[in-house]
């Protein structure tokens, strides 16, 4: 569990402040959304979405960036950046599903989203007046965002890690919020990098994780970019994988865990350490459960003659 | 007429189809005729000898998703 004892009500208060909306004041749209909502959870529960312990910290990271400072008395205020970035969340979310054509989302679901961005851009209304440098960073990490949700098919390598650093960089609006509420921007400078840093391992542990997935939906993922250089002629994905593609995303990914941890360390967070070797715990234990499956393929290889 | 099969075709089919990977691992012999495959003793042997399970969980890590709590 990544997240103390006053941070779990606060996200929960923030989940039933969206539903109630959606049910109260959008009742005919409510009926259709809420069951989605409710399907992105094993226990049905919104809040139990955003906190598991797999989950990427995104209502966390304001949290953890504030630590120490009054600010976290407030919790009006951190219930609204949490129901902020719930509404931010789940209005990609429903964009990508329904774009992907992946999950439970029909076209019927769309207008949820003048919702979920009405309640995500809201949420901080009352915080930040309109000259506020805050709504500078919102406006740039948004659009930014948005404009890479229609970048071109069969981008390489780099261009792959960009766009994750694009996709997920949002998550940058609440943890600015979070500083500049708590008078403490400063933070906001060291907190950024950081986050870039781990939106891109964010990304790269699940292409290592969904690439059969991604290759079947045609999705552009860094593991099937690796592939598409270094597969040999006649050599199916599946057998490069095995081969040496596993291996080499495991040892990427390490990589990069090690990157974040550094960064992680320089900030003094405790949260934000956690979660790291969370990641690293993930990829030892992904090594673990494959290396001997893939020393019997090595050696069937040999018998079967590997092409 | 039964043709032999290349480690391209056998991994495919070992993680992909589970039928095979079953027939096979009860059988390899057996399966491999079924199938119309060519296989020498030392590759039926080879068969034999493998750990299903740790294949399992090879094929489970390829698809396992990063947020087993969501159904996407």
């Amino acid at each position: 569990m990544l997240h103390d004892e006053t941070f779990a009500p606060i996200v929960e208060a923030a989940a039933n402040r969206l539903t109630t909306v959606l049910a109260r004041d959008t009742p005919a749209l409510g009926v259709r959304v809420l069951p989605w909502l409710a399907s992105l959870s094993r226990t049905g529960k919104l809040a139990d979405y955003f906190l598991h312990p797999r989950r990427f910290p995104m209502l966390l990271l304001p949290w953890w960036a504030v630590d120490g400072t009054r600010s976290r008395e407030d919790h009006s205020f951190h219930e609204d950046v949490a129901r902020s970035t719930m509404a931010g969340y789940c209005y990609i979310r429903l964009l990508d599903d329904v774009m992907d054509r992946r999950g439970t989302p029909g076209l019927d679901l769309l207008p949820a989203a003048g919702v979920f961005h009405f309640e995500f851009q809201n949420a901080y209304h009352r915080h930040f007046a309109s000259d506020s440098p805050f709504w500078t960073l919102f406006r740039d990490r948004w659009l930014r965002a948005a404009d890479q949700t229609a970048a071109g098919s069969a981008p390489d390598a780099g261009e792959l890690d960009q766009r994750a650093e694009a996709t997920l960089g949002p998550v940058l609006i609440p943890i600015a919020a979070a500083c500049m509420h708590a008078g403490v921007p400063e933070r906001f400078e060291a907190w950024r990098p950081v986050v870039l840093e781990l939106a891109r391992l964010e990304q790269f542990v699940d292409d290592v994780l969904d690439w059969q997935d991604d290759a079947a939906r045609g999705q552009p993922n860094l593991v099937l970019a690796q592939a598409a250089r270094r597969m040999r002629k006649g050599e199916t994905l599946l057998t490069w994988v095995v081969r040496e593609g596993y291996a080499w995303a495991l040892d990427a990914a390490r990589t990069r865990v090690a990157a974040a941890m550094g960064s992680a360390e320089r900030l003094l967070n405790d949260g934000l350490g956690k979660f790291v070797a969370a990641r690293a715990a993930l990829i030892e234990e992904l090594a673990a459960d494959t290396a001997p499956g893939l020393g019997q393929l090595a050696g069937l290889a040999k018998v079967f003659g590997e092409r | 007429m039964a043709a032999s099969m290349n480690f391209n075709q056998l991994v495919t089919k070992l993680l992909a189809d589970t039928r095979f990977r079953a027939a096979v691992q009860k059988n390899p012999a057996a399966a491999l005729k079924k199938s119309k495959i060519k296989a020498s003793k030392a590759q039926v042997a080879a068969l034999k000898a493998v750990n299903w399970t740790s294949l399992e969980k090879v094929q489970n890590a390829f698809r396992a998703g990063l947020h087993p709590d969501s159904f996407s």
